[in-house]
């Protein structure tokens, strides 16, 4: 079997089982929000947990879950689930073989609808077969087989087909067989596609035959003693829960987002998508809230930090007993993210003072004013234009508190620390290039910079844990915050170049060849210049919208950054919208701050990309020596 | 026709040894290309060059063509990536006057397309009468030339036309990796599938520098995958290797979707090719930068490695 090294790995619910999702599951509350009784799209990019969800609804995972935890959870769904796969490899083999076979068009439009009803109808047989084998034995073989040679005229099978769920499902791997066997006919020219007398199973269309599939079902076994059956409705609701919309053919995409409007009497659709679909919008078109549950599973509101540091709480303290056999709350390995905290170990006469954030004589707040004011004029200027006159202390008040907590604080702490003295603006950019923030460590800052992403958190913490690989650890032992800043810095970069690794992350403007690296890094720096190296201001850009003077060739890119989470969207109420990425604001993903230098703030201001571009335009192209 | 199981590794000698009854090679950008035909001179009923469309003009060309000439090679063009030259002509062949033929492949410089497709052929080829086929694949080792400065993105993955297949997203995707020495093929490989991954590449101790650069641009990866992940291999011992890639396919195959993806060297990806038909569902697919530059000119380091595979008809 295959082994892990790292927690990393073996968090990828697309490579677990039913069971394996449910074994290594913790509880999320987005789950409550997936389990009512109406269509959901749970949104976000990749690693956010979407599969692991979806999964969860599962009837075998759901068992599994029960006999683990003693959950009731499988009798409080009010429906059941049928969990529908793609994935990437299936997505490119389609591509490929439509683009090999072009000039066949009726040869590459039945072909790929064939395996998507083939995957349908194989998942629904799954589902099925996993209900039955919550029966009793005795009560259900005669039904089994009943049931079975339903399904078998339903789903256009031979008709010396076994009654059997083994049977029926070597039978869909046999129709999968004849499609390859077909192709390669088609590819040595040995048949003609456009002659050839195609069985009925290419032409089938999925919903229907699955709908008089479930309708079976329930003609044999709602009257069973099965407790997961007769804990639903009745009629049953099925929930239909296609992962991955974003890699279905175009068409699959608008025929599953258009079933979100319906109001189905068997079935709901759970879908699973990037963070932003485009949509042309019509009297069709589903509407969020209304039709479906819109479910987003990314960070854009200080509840969802909170649910979020609470689900990481319970996610690594559980991984660090399973992986590395300490019982120890996350907090205590990685300390609290606190900038005074920070500054007292660069500057040891710090501890000295008391009174740290009112603005008295020995405060870190006041000391910090003072000593930017006398390297950076436009900060001096910017006291000047509030009255502030630092010989007196208290005029600091004249600064709404929750400005100089809020905006001023950490941006006056960050631009003191990366500007010395007479520097120029350029050597201080240039020198940004090289060091690392003090400032990123933290398990506040950890769960805030993986933004929502259960994948991206367990893959810092297992690169944080790496810091200990040759010392001993105890519950006790707190990683340095020195060493924290320099891994953090180290992971982030590296999500930024194992993210520009990927074959789409490039895209040719004007004969130059423009890097999803090299844009990200415009956009950073030019959000580090706001910050650090222009003049001051109490509210730095720091987020920007795609507006429609852009060159359309970066909207692969955002899209792409998007699903790696490189970018996250700032405007969930317009998810699905005919303008796709245009007049949508994002901001940089957490997890890039530490490279860029750049602080967390709330309300960031925005700026139109075309304008960053423009001002940033050493977009660096085609990157030279990827560090990784 | 159907693929033996087994492939079975030469010395060079069995290239003198054998009168074949066709040599396919190609004259193409590297002083290597003519190295084996200029050593040995291997005796051929027919001696097929294919050669480049492009590039015709650049000066190892003109030599490999001018040597290929002198030693009484029939020219056929085909562009790198397209495998219809080589399949028009074999089906000119007549392999129905013996039992047994013997083709020489020398694919040190041949592109992917090329050599796999020749293995394509026979593997649709139908016959009536009883056959075997025997394929000597020759490689000649480069000397090693270290990595462009300079790395060009990845632009294009995809499979090998004829070696992929339709499949179900019903069991994970397992990549195995053919590690190169350029930095970012790999990772972009992992980026793009998100796939569990077992990773392949020359023993250090056998390969000397080109291993150690695969190790060095590799690092990262390397530390990810877990030990029991990763083989080392010798190009001394491909039927070994052989062996290894066709155990973990047969046993993985029933839990996985496997994807090949070779990024060294040419026998790695030859046996890639083999193993894909042998187990059946194997896809074989390619990264690449999507670029054409000016090729590379890589030079013949004296080291040349053969191995067998044949064909048997089912009559």
């Amino acid at each position: 079997m295959i082994e892990y090294k790292t927690l990393f790995d073996s968090f990828n619910a697309r490579n677990l089982t039913l069971k394996q999702v449910a074994q290594s599951y913790i509880e999320y509350n987005k789950y409550n929000e997936l389990i009512t009784n109406r269509s959901s799209l749970l949104m976000g990019p990749r690693g956010c947990g979407k599969t692991t969800l979806l999964k969860m609804l599962t009837i075998e995972a759901l068992i599994e879950y029960n006999r683990i935890n003693g959950s009731n959870l499988i009798y409080d769904i009010p429906f059941i689930s049928i969990y529908i796969p793609t994935d990437i490899q299936w997505k490119t083999e389609v591509e490929y073989f439509q683009n090999e076979f072009k000039n066949n068009s009726e040869f590459v439009e039945i072909i790929p609808k064939a395996l998507i009803n083939t995957n349908i109808f194989l998942h629904t047989l799954k589902t099925f077969k996993a209900l039955t084998d919550t029966l009793d034995r005795d009560e259900v073989d005669n039904k089994i087989i009943d049931f079975t040679k339903d399904l078998i005229k339903i789903w256009s099978l031979p008709n010396d087909t076994q009654n059997s769920f083994y049977r029926i499902e070597q039978e869909f791997y046999k129709r999968l067989d004849l499609i390859n066997v077909l192709i390669n006919k088609v590819r040595k020219h040995r048949i003609d596609p456009d002659k050839y007398d195609y069985p009925d199973f290419f032409y089938q269309e999925f919903l229907e035959p699955t709908r008089a599939a479930c309708k079976a079902f329930e003609h044999y076994f709602k009257d069973s003693q099965s407790t997961i059956v007769r804990s639903k409705s009745q009629p049953i609701k099925w929930a239909l829960c296609f992962d991955e919309l974003e890699l279905a053919p175009a068409w699959l995409q608008t025929t599953l987002f258009r079933y979100l409007r319906s109001k189905d009497q068997d079935f709901l659709f759970k879908l699973t998508s990037i963070p932003l679909l485009e949509f042309e919008l019509d009297e069709h078109t589903p509407s969020a809230g209304s039709d479906y549950n819109p479910i987003l599973l990314w960070l854009y509101t200080n509840k969802h930090e909170k649910d979020w540091e609470d689900f990481c709480n319970d996610l690594i303290h559980s991984k660090l007993k399973e992986k590395y056999n300490i019982n120890v709350k996350p907090e205590n390995l990685f300390g609290s993210s606190d900038l005074e905290k920070c500054l007292k170990l660069e500057n040891p006469q710090y501890n000295n003072f008391i009174i740290d954030d009112l603005p008295e004589q020995k405060s870190i707040l006041l000391d910090q004013f003072k000593e930017l004011a006398q390297k950076d004029m436009s900060f001096t200027n910017y006291l000047n234009s509030k009255g502030i006159d630092l010989k007196v202390p208290k005029s600091i008040n004249r600064l709404e508190d929750s400005e100089v907590h809020r905006k001023v604080k950490p941006i006056v702490y960050y631009r003191n620390y990366f500007i010395k003295s007479h520097e120029s603006v350029e050597s201080t950019r240039r020198r940004t290039r090289r060091i690392r923030s003090p400032f990123s460590y933290g398990w506040n800052n950890i769960c805030k910079i993986s933004d929502g992403n259960p994948r991206l958190i367990i893959g810092i913490v297992d690169s944080l844990m790496q810091l200990f690989n040759n010392s001993s650890l105890s519950s006790k032992s707190e990683i340095s915050i020195k060493s924290q800043s320099e891994q953090l810095f180290a992971i982030s970069k590296r999500y930024l170049n194992i993210w520009a690794t990927h074959p789409n992350a490039n895209t040719e403007i004007s004969s130059s060849l423009i890097t999803l690296k090299g844009f990200i890094q415009t956009i950073g720096f030019y959000f580090q210049s706001n910050i650090l190296t222009d003049d001051f201001k109490t509210n730095p850009t720091g987020t920007f919208v795609v507006d429609s003077e852009i060159n359309h060739k970066y909207i692969s890119l955002i899209l792409l950054g998007l699903y790696l989470g490189a970018f996250v969207l700032l405007d969930p109420v317009e998810n699905i919208s005919p303008e796709g990425v245009i007049n949508k604001k994002f901001r940089l993903s957490f997890i890039l701050y530490p490279y860029f230098l750049l602080p967390i703030r709330k309300e960031e201001k925005a700026n139109n990309l075309s304008t960053i571009l423009k001002k940033n335009a050493r977009i660096i192209e085609n990157q030279s020596k990827l560090e990784l | 026709m159907i693929l033996d199981k087994d492939v079975k590794q030469y010395s060079t000698e069995i290239i003198n040894k054998i009168n074949f009854d066709l040599i396919i090679v190609a004259s193409g950008y590297e002083t290597r290309a003519g190295y084996i035909a200029q050593t040995y001179n291997p005796i051929g009923r027919i001696k097929i060059a294919l050669t480049f469309d492009n590039y015709s003009s650049l000066n190892q060309r003109i030599e490999n063509d001018k040597l290929f000439s002198s030693l009484g090679y029939t020219f056929i063009k085909s562009e790198g990536d397209t495998d219809e030259t080589i399949i028009d002509f074999l089906n000119t062949v007549r392999f129905d006057e013996n039992l047994e033929y013997n083709i020489l492949v020398d694919y040190s410089s041949m592109t992917r397309i090329w050599y796999s497709s020749i293995l394509d052929f026979f593997r649709y080829f139908e016959v009536s009468h009883q056959l075997k086929i025997n394929i000597y694949f020759v490689y000649s080792k480069a000397i090693f030339v270290p990595p462009p400065e300079e790395e060009v993105p990845n632009r294009h993955i995809s499979p090998l036309k004829g070696f992929y297949n339709m499949s179900l997203p019903v069991k994970p995707t397992l990549l195995i990796i053919g590690l190169g020495y350029e930095r970012i093929r790999a990772f972009g490989l992992t980026e793009f599938l998100d796939a569990e991954t077992l990773l392949f590449y020359t023993d250090p101790a056998d390969q000397n520098k080109f291993s150690l650069e695969v190790e060095k641009n590799n690092e990262e990866l390397l530390r990810i995958v877990s030990d029991e992940n990763i083989f080392k291999y010798s190009l001394n011992k491909l039927e070994h290797l052989h062996r290894i890639i066709n155990s973990i396919c047969t046993k993985l195959n029933e839990n996985y979707r496997i994807i090949i993806a070779p990024c060294g060297p040419k026998p790695f990806t030859l046996l890639a090719l083999i193993n894909s038909i042998l187990i059946g569902g194997i896809d074989v697919w390619r990264i690449s930068p999507g670029v054409k530059g000016l090729p590379q000119n890589r030079t013949s380091n004296g080291e040349v490695f053969a191995l067998l595979t044949s064909f048997i008809s089912q009559s």
